[in-house]
């Protein structure tokens, strides 16, 4: 990697950090450097020395106390009792907390940094005692360790920066020992370190090398935190007495000087060298914050950099699509997982007979939205549907400009109907599913029509358009009408709360009045329907296993008897029996209940066990979408083959995939999105979206495809009944 | 069930806390051994006869070998012997019940401004991020972080006790105005003996004392409850909660801020240990009758055995104190029972 790819790379999160981040950080950089200016070259500018006589000689008044001048022109921060420039005191201060930073930071790496190598080394009992020797020095105060450290190096040896420089460092030395020793840790286990010793590397070279470049990426935000505690550390250290003697200028000890100025009303002494101590820690503090902010993935605001979106792009897309791919693959998955919450397992498959990984298969074109006029696609017509889709776009907020993970989607669901929405990862289909309820992490946006049927009569069943519906009354559709029901079952339940507390609490959100032993009911119900025990009710999340958790999860979404259960991934990281469980009572779901729903997996043989029709999507869009059997059989867009081609079956004997990756969704490129890695590809599908429409050589009125190999997709040719 | 997961779960957390115990006794022990000379004739080496010296010596066990002087220490520190100091006719024990109450008191005050208005200010200001609200209240968290304990004391000192009269300018409540004493702790004791007046007194006297040291802790409250919540509200059972149609409030409460304050339960064990040691600084400003200023009067005597002592004893409550906070984070945290 080049210097510059490397500087870029690690400026990223720092440009993607949101601009109060920003702000901050830059902030607390300028604060720092300038006291570092002042440090080095500060006592060379400043107009007096710190330790020099600034009483008049005129006036030499044996036995007595200097005057303490008052700030002025010539002290700018007046002098102090012992006829001192007070402002050339702070500044002298800057240097030598400077260098007792820097010693101590020193004296806490040099012992800490070894022992902690030593400790993940060796292990064993040597581990086990430097571990609880540093935790045992952690938890001491460390303001008290340091005081007896400097008063023992002040007898033993002088006191002097030496002694107080070590006094602060000891205090930091459990901080370093711990970050070398866990990295120590692990990376001995790294396969490639027994690699490394088959081609006659030393193993320990390698580990202190490998461990050396993943330590110091951590160093910065430990060493600014440290530093800012060390500036207090030290002058706390001044203030008791036991810190740099005087007469050097020390900002603790000159306040400590101060402090019987207060009771004569003298505040510019006690002032100035606090003033100069918050705004170093407060400095160091925000550089070392906001780096933390930055680079901790945890804190990371996603979807609140960038502009704020206001409405649905207008038109197409312009065609620039100069960025390198494998950026715009992050880029692109990063706001499919928009809404998904930090340590999220996504996909971890357990390897069924069937399953396809959807991404890459040679395949086909694809096209863009329906204009709301075309023909409408639904299972079965002339039934209600129970939802109504129509021209949905979702958008995230992105450094880099708005991201569509959904550009103009088109679906129809019948009551008890299930319709599989497949797709490689990132192809907008959990976008897609949170935004049925309307559900967006924060900087989301929808668009479009989202109308949920009424659900018989009385209050609040009738009809509802969700898109621009209240908070309120999103609320109270949400977990009562319309489910969502997640992957991921370990995380989604609250760690601190009971089974039984989430079902009170979600029924009580929508039917406060009933009352505790309905509600218990209710749940042990809905729970005994999953195969969960009445006993097991009151137990934690963390007591289930993860399947358990995930009926759990389905008991919930379906306790008050929604309309519409939308399953997102339902199954991963499930058993294979665990998973058939799981299907049959979604089956059962819609048989008895009528309940409509929506399946989205990447597992194209659950699709063809559960669902009726499937919808393929691919870069924000639905490119194909049929009966379940039809679609499969007879795929008619390119990238439906690819995918049918890239799945195992009993008679699979060469593996397909599609070759190259799905556009960046930030810039996606004009015509047709799967055009660059489509194998029919043709001149056309770079100038035109296709439209979907029926396939001419289909068996079924409702499968349709985006794709211009098909007479009428083509935006240019008349729509098919205009053909007739 | 659960009272058996937690016995088994108090009885390998104690025997967690007895190593770490014997190790900082052990550095204690032998950090005050390395100074040149003895104890006692660093303390008052040039004012007694040499017979008197080794008289003091052979009494105070110094002419064992080191060993059975560790031992001796050992079993001091676990029965409650921390040694007679030299500069103070009453024994360490005496002069920590005299002293203790003064800084535990002072702590507690502190530690409940710290965690009042740094767990209120950090969680609004974590589900407000980067609003005005949440640069403010972070601000004001890493200012009064970076403001040294002893600065603000001294400033309030001179603006409310000084200038104002608001407060006194140090002390604890003494004479008529301190309670009867029971335990030591005059807060306790007032409302043991339901003496109002002495009530009024001891908090008044323990307010200024007690809000700066808070202040300054609550910076460090503030930044880490909002990280917390920045982190809790992303999590996927706020968003499940969410998608459950649990309102806003509940989900805020019931969820996101009960999660985010496990952690802080965690760390107040090691605030608590830092408050006591800041403390010092308070007590020095204010003249607090306290183990702080105790410690610093033997530090200043040159009475290492005093010295020793009293760091002994801030190691056992320190020990204890991390024992207790995580037995209250596995009465909270299902979880960690496990």
């Amino acid at each position: 990697m080049s210097a510059r790819a490397r500087l870029a790379r690690t400026a990223a999160p720092f440009r993607a950090a949101t601009r109060t981040a920003q702000v901050l950080i830059v902030i607390g950089v300028l604060m720092t450097l300038g006291f570092v200016f002042v440090a080095t070259l500060g006592p060379t500018l400043a107009p007096y020395e710190p330790t020099q006589y600034q009483v008049d000689p005129e006036e030499p008044e044996a036995g007595q106390l200097p005057r303490l001048e008052e700030p002025s022109s010539d002290h700018l921060m007046g002098t102090n009792r012992d006829g001192f420039d007070v402002f050339a005191r702070v500044i002298g201060g800057a240097r030598v907390a400077m260098i007792v930073v820097l010693v101590s930071t020193l004296i806490a790496l040099l012992v800490g940094v070894p022992l902690g190598l030593l400790a993940g080394y060796r292990g064993g009992r040597l581990d086990r005692i430097l571990v609880t020797t540093m935790d045992a020095i952690y938890t001491f105060p460390s303001l008290l360790l340091a005081i007896v450290v400097a008063f023992l190096f002040g007898e033993l040896f002088a006191p002097g920066v030496a002694s107080a420089a070590s006094a602060v460092g000891i205090v930091y030395i459990p901080q370093y020992f711990r970050v070398v020793r866990n990295h120590t840790l692990s990376v001995k286990q790294e396969p490639f370190v027994e690699g490394a010793r088959s081609l006659g590397a030393k193993e320990r070279t390698v580990i202190t090398r490998y461990v050396f470049f993943n330590v110091v990426q951590s160093v910065p935000v430990i060493f600014t935190l440290n530093a800012a505690d060390a500036v207090l550390t030290l002058a706390s250290l001044g203030f008791l007495g036991y810190g740099v003697p005087p007469p050097a200028p020390e900002w603790g000890f000159d306040i400590q000087q101060a402090t019987q100025d207060i009771t004569s009303g003298v505040w510019w002494t006690t002032m100035w060298p606090g003033v100069a101590i918050i705004l170093l820690v407060t400095g160091l503090t925000l550089v070392g914050e906001g780096l933390n902010d930055v680079i901790n993935p945890l804190l990371r605001a996603r979807g609140l950099s960038g502009t704020k979106l206001r409405g649905a792009p207008i038109g197409g897309s312009d065609a620039d699509a100069s960025l390198p791919r494998g950026r715009a693959k992050a880029a692109d998955r990063d706001a499919d997982d928009g809404a998904d919450p930090p340590g999220a397992t996504t996909s971890t498959s357990p390897n069924g007979p069937h399953r396809a990984d959807g991404p890459d298969g040679p395949a086909t074109a694809d096209r863009d939205s329906l204009p709301p006029t075309a023909p409408v696609h639904s299972a079965t017509a002339g039934v209600e549907p129970v939802l109504k889709v129509r021209d949905l776009r979702v958008g995230y907020r992105t450094p880099r400009g708005p991201l569509w993970a959904v550009d103009g989607v088109d679906l129809d669901l019948a009551p008890g109907e299930a319709l599989g929405l497949v797709g490689e990862s990132g192809c907008g289909k959990s976008s897609l599913s949170r935004a049925l309820l309307n559900l967006m992490p924060p900087g989301g946006l929808v668009t479009g029509q989202i109308t949920l049927a009424a659900r018989g009569d009385g209050p609040g069943n009738e009809e509802i358009e969700l898109v621009d519906a209240s908070r309120r009354q999103l609320r109270s559709i949400r977990g009562d009408r319309a489910s969502l029901v997640f992957q991921e079952p370990m995380t989604r339940l609250d760690p601190l709360m009971r089974v039984s507390s989430h079902f009170r609490e979600a029924i009580k959100a929508h039917r406060p009045d009933l009352s505790n032993d309905r509600v218990r009911e209710l749940t042990e119900t809905a729970l005994a329907k999953m195969g969960i025990p009445r006993t097991r009710v009151d137990n934690y999340p963390h007591e289930f296993s993860g399947g358990m958790r995930q009926r759990i999860m389905l008991a919930l979404g379906i306790v008050l008897q929604p309309q519409l259960v939308i399953a997102d991934e339902p199954t991963t990281s499930l058993d294979v029996i665990v998973e058939a469980q799981i299907l049959d009572i979604l089956a059962e779901l819609r048989r008895d209940a009528d309940v409509g729903l929506v399946m989205v997996t990447h597992n194209l043989g659950i699709v063809a066990e559960t669902c009726d029709r499937v919808a393929v999507m691919y870069a924000g869009k639905i490119v194909e979408m049929g009966p379940v059997e039809q679609v499969f059989n007879a795929p008619a867009h390119p990238y439906t083959q690819g995918l049918m081609a890239s799945t195992i079956s009993l008679e699979t004997t060469e593996l397909h995939s599609i070759e190259g990756s799905p556009p960046d969704l930030i810039d996606p490129p004009d015509g047709c999105r799967f055009a660059a890695r489509c194998p029919a590809v043709m001149d056309r599908c770079t100038e035109v979206i296709p439209r979907l429409t029926r396939p001419e050589d289909t068996a079924v009125d409702d499968h349709l495809a985006a794709c211009i190999l098909h007479p009428g997709a083509d935006p240019a040719d008349p729509l098919p009944d205009e053909r007739s | 069930m659960a009272s058996s997961s937690m016995r088994r779960y108090l009885l390998s957390r104690v025997a967690m806390t007895l190593p770490m115990l014997l190790i900082l006794l052990t550095v204690v022990f032998l950090m005050l051994r390395v100074i040149p000379g003895d104890p006692i004739a660093a303390t008052v080496g040039d004012r007694v006869s040499s017979e008197e010296l080794e008289n003091r010596r052979e009494a105070a066990g110094l002419n064992d070998p080191l060993i059975v002087q560790y031992g001796r220490y050992l079993l001091g520190a676990v029965t409650g012997d921390f040694g007679n100091p030299v500069t103070d006719r009453r024994t360490t024990v005496q002069v920590i019940a005299d002293t203790f109450p003064a800084s535990f008191e002072l702590v507690v005050v502190a530690m409940i401004v710290a965690v009042g208005f740094g767990v209120t200010i950090g969680a609004i200001a974590g589900r407000l991020r980067d609003t005005p609200f949440d640069v403010a209240g972070r601000l004001f968290g890493i200012v009064s972080y970076a403001a040294p304990v002893f600065w603000v004391a001294l400033l309030g000192q001179l603006y409310l006790s000084v200038r104002l009269g608001w407060f006194p300018t140090g002390g604890r409540a003494s004479g008529f105005d301190a309670p009867e004493s029971i335990t030591g702790f005059y807060v306790l004791d007032s409302l043991l003996t339901w003496d109002l007046s002495a009530l009024g007194a001891s908090l008044y006297h323990l307010i200024l004392p007690g809000f700066t040291l808070g202040l300054v802790f609550g910076g460090i409250f503030l930044r880490f409850v909002r990280v917390n919540m920045l982190q809790t509200l992303r999590a996927d059972y706020v968003e499940a909660a969410h998608a459950r149609g649990v309102s806003e409030r509940l989900v805020l409460f019931r969820h996101a801020f009960k999660n985010a304050m496990v952690p802080v339960v965690t760390i107040t064990g090691l605030q608590f240990a830092l408050l006591l040691g800041n403390s010092i600084l308070t007590e020095r400003v204010f003249s607090w009758p306290g183990l702080g200023n105790a410690l610093l009067s033997f530090l200043g005597a040159r009475d290492y055995v005093g010295v020793q002592g009293i760091i002994t004893f801030y190691a056992v409550v320190v020990v204890v104190i991390s024992l207790l906070i995580d037995v209250v984070n596995a009465l909270i945290d299902p979880r960690i029972r496990h």
